[in-house]
């Protein structure tokens, strides 16, 4: 019968048209091939670096607000202040108040904190002199006005100005320097002596142009009281807005076009915290010798699938001046895996067949019946369904670079980090191959190799003087784990947010 | 049958992933998967199923195509084989039930058998539990001995042969009620 059946059922041929599955065939294998391999994973630099230029361009525009209100707080301070420490000749008297902010002069001595402005009713005239240059040290005057402000032209510069805060753009900022080759009578109200902070000048023009300018704080001892030319030096003009406001060289010296930051940077010991998610990928090492293993590992990369990988960090730093920075801290790890398993249990029915038996002969020549015993083996599938979790702390120490790329704080890093308290908690399968079988008590995972190390880029936006937010993607390998003598590890790549905290 | 030259570029140009070489060998094994497809399913739907899956896994895996191991009909076949199993795997709960009363008396069906079909033969061993149908196909029609049924089923190897002698039983007993199911046209 056997033979008949295999004859009849190999040679059979059935009537279909097997054309119509190619069409499903194709969509399948054109489905799975198109899959993309984790390039997003590329792109979120670029998202990221995005979201970091909006936010600076909002809060630029929130910074200049900002100052507008300081200089109209200074005016009504000024206002209350002596008139005695008027150093400017007054031509013109006026009304309005015009905040002249100036960097600090490199051969003065520090000023305290009342001496950041002065206030003056009398325009200034000048004479030559080196003074306010060098105390300048080539960096700007700084014009604030709550109500309106010009950047005075260069041919009208020899005139007096006796309102120089009537004469143009309102609501904005501005920086202007007097060339030594101009004349001309400004009437400044008051004076803020203060260092620009977190401003930033664009060298618009530079021409020369004859004038000059009365030192304009009495209390920098050096320069008390008398008016100083200002040799040719560059026009310095700071305007929020993108329009230049000087647009006609004189002299012909046109010159650069570009953006100085005046941030003054300095060593900074900061502390931060920072949590980050990402999907882990996990590799296998056997050695040589241990091959016997392959094959529960092959199955067991069959059921279980790596999820995810949550790390939080608290960390110190040190960044010095040139964007430097190397910091330590303390990491907690948990790594997520999914337990898929298919479990086939099998068991054994004996029964026994009363109908038949066999028999034999002993050596006494007695017979002996045996009933047939029939084994059977029943299988039941049942799905186990739950997560493992790999948890670790690290101390990672990691070296890093910040730089500015306009008015964006990029960062890049690199590290090194030691892992301990590994443990687990979870299933896995043996590792002898053979069938698959839901070990629970299986001895934990030890750590091989507490060694892993990380690479990320990322953004830093600063919130204020001492607090910024920042956030990076990484790559980090955690330390090898053992088990049964096989070795195991999880390349990570993830997305981190994080504050930051600096001390003085 | 295309040469083995032939198969050998077939194999090459699926390797580079070119649909002119998979669709010329998936119109070159078809036929002969689906003979075999159709032993392991219940109707024409689900052997298409098993065929299509077949091929997305040759395609998917060609490169682990070794033919010093066997042809590659073979090696199509034990796929086809596999994804068969792997569904009785998913979806049943596979029950060897035990065996009762085995008549070793000698069955005068030769005739009878002779005069059938194949798609009666295919109609009569649908009629078959699931766990001997796949246990009659495995042995008798493929030709794998029961140790190697057994590690494919994860089952003892007197199970296996336990289970072929009560396929054959039920199919005897089927023939010689003549109660041989409705033609189920296969195509």
């Amino acid at each position: 019968m056997e033979k008949q059946f295999k004859n009849k059922l190999k040679n059979h041929k059935v009537n279909w048209d097997k054309k119509e599955l190619l069409g499903n065939i194709q969509e399948e294998l054109s489905h799975t091939q198109s899959k993309p391999r984790k390039r997003w994973l590329w792109l979120l630099p670029l998202l990221f670096i995005g979201m970091y230029w909006g936010i600076n361009q909002l809060r630029s525009n929130a910074v200049h607000e900002m100052a507008i209100e300081k200089g109209q707080a200074l005016n009504i301070d000024a206002a209350k202040k002596d008139k005695q420490h008027s150093t400017l000749t007054n031509h013109n008297t006026t009304d309005n108040n015009v905040i002249v902010n100036i960097p600090a002069p490199i051969n003065t001595p520090e000023r305290s904190s009342e001496d950041n402005f002065m206030e003056t009713t009398e325009p200034y005239q000048g004479d030559n002199s080196n003074s306010l240059r060098q105390a300048l040290n080539e960096e700007a005057l700084h014009i604030v006005s709550s109500t309106s402000l010009s950047i005075i032209p260069p041919e009208e510069l020899n005139t007096n100005y006796s309102n120089v805060s009537n004469t143009g753009i309102s609501n904005s900022e501005s920086i202007y320097i007097i060339q030594d080759t101009m004349t001309s009578s400004i009437n400044i109200d008051q004076v803020l002596t203060e260092r620009l902070n977190e401003s930033k000048l664009l060298i618009s023009q530079v021409y020369n142009a004859n004038s000059t300018i009365s030192n304009l704080n009495d209390k920098q001892k050096n320069v008390a009281m008398e008016q100083i030319p200002l040799l040719s030096i560059p026009t310095l003009i700071y305007h929020e807005e993108k329009t230049p406001l000087i647009t006609s060289p004189k002299n012909g010296e046109l010159l650069l076009a570009e953006s100085i930051d005046i941030n003054e940077e300095k060593d900074i010991f900061y502390g931060s915290y920072s949590v980050s998610a990402g999907k882990p990928f996990r590799f296998h090492h056997i050695s040589s010798d241990r091959k016997r293993f392959s094959k529960g590992v092959k199955l067991n990369e069959e059921v279980l699938s790596s999820r995810i990988h949550l790390s939080t960090d608290f960390n110190f730093g040190y960044q010095n001046k040139s964007g430097w920075f190397l910091e330590s801290g303390l990491g907690y790890n948990v790594i997520v895996e999914n337990f898929n398993f298919e479990d086939t249990l099998s068991f054994e029915i004996t029964e026994e067949l009363n109908e038949k038996a066999f028999y034999f002969l002993d050596q006494n020549m007695d017979t002996i019946f045996v009933s047939v015993v029939s084994s059977i083996e029943n299988s039941e599938i049942r799905r186990v369904n739950h997560n493992n979790y790999h948890t670790f702390f690290n101390i990672p120490l990691t070296l890093g670079y910040h730089y500015k790329i306009g008015k964006i704080n990029i960062f890049n890093s690199i590290g090194l980090s030691y892992a301990f308290g590994n443990a687990f908690k979870g299933r896995e399968n043996q590792l002898t191959g053979g069938d698959l079988h839901n070990i629970e008590d299986d001895p934990i995972f030890k750590i091989s190799n507490r060694i892993g190390y990380s690479i990320g880029l990322g953004v830093e936006h600063s919130l204020s003087q001492r607090a910024s937010l920042f956030t990076k993607v990484s790559y980090q390998r955690s330390p090898i784990l053992a088990k049964n003598e096989t070795l195991q590890y999880y390349n990570t790549y993830s997305l981190g947010l994080g504050v930051k905290w600096s001390f003085e | 049958m295309a040469g083995k030259t032939n198969i050998a570029k077939l194999i090459k140009g699926c390797k580079n992933q070119e649909w002119s070489a998979q669709q010329e060998l998936y119109l070159l094994y078809a036929d002969e998967l689906m003979s075999i497809a159709i032993r392991y399913s219940k109707d024409l739907s689900s052997a298409k199923d098993l065929v299509q899956e077949t091929f997305i896994t040759l395609f998917k895996k060609i490169d682990q195509y070794n033919e010093q191991k066997g042809t590659l009909g073979a090696w199509l076949s034990r796929i086809l084989i596999n994804h068969s199993l792997q569904e009785y795997r998913k979806n049943k709960r596979m029950v060897f039930t035990g065996v009762a009363s085995l008549s070793e008396e000698v069955f005068q069906e030769t005739s009878i058998i002779e005069q059938l079909e194949a798609e009666d033969i295919l109609n009569l061993l649908n009629k078959l539990p699931e766990g001997c149908r796949l246990i009659f196909n495995l042995n008798v029609v493929e030709g794998y001995p029961h140790t190697e049924i057994s590690k494919i089923l994860k089952i003892s190897s007197s199970t296996s042969r336990a289970q072929l002698t009560r396929a054959k039983k039920l199919l005897r007993a089927l023939i010689e009620e003549g109660a041989l199911p409705q033609k189920v046209k296969y195509g």
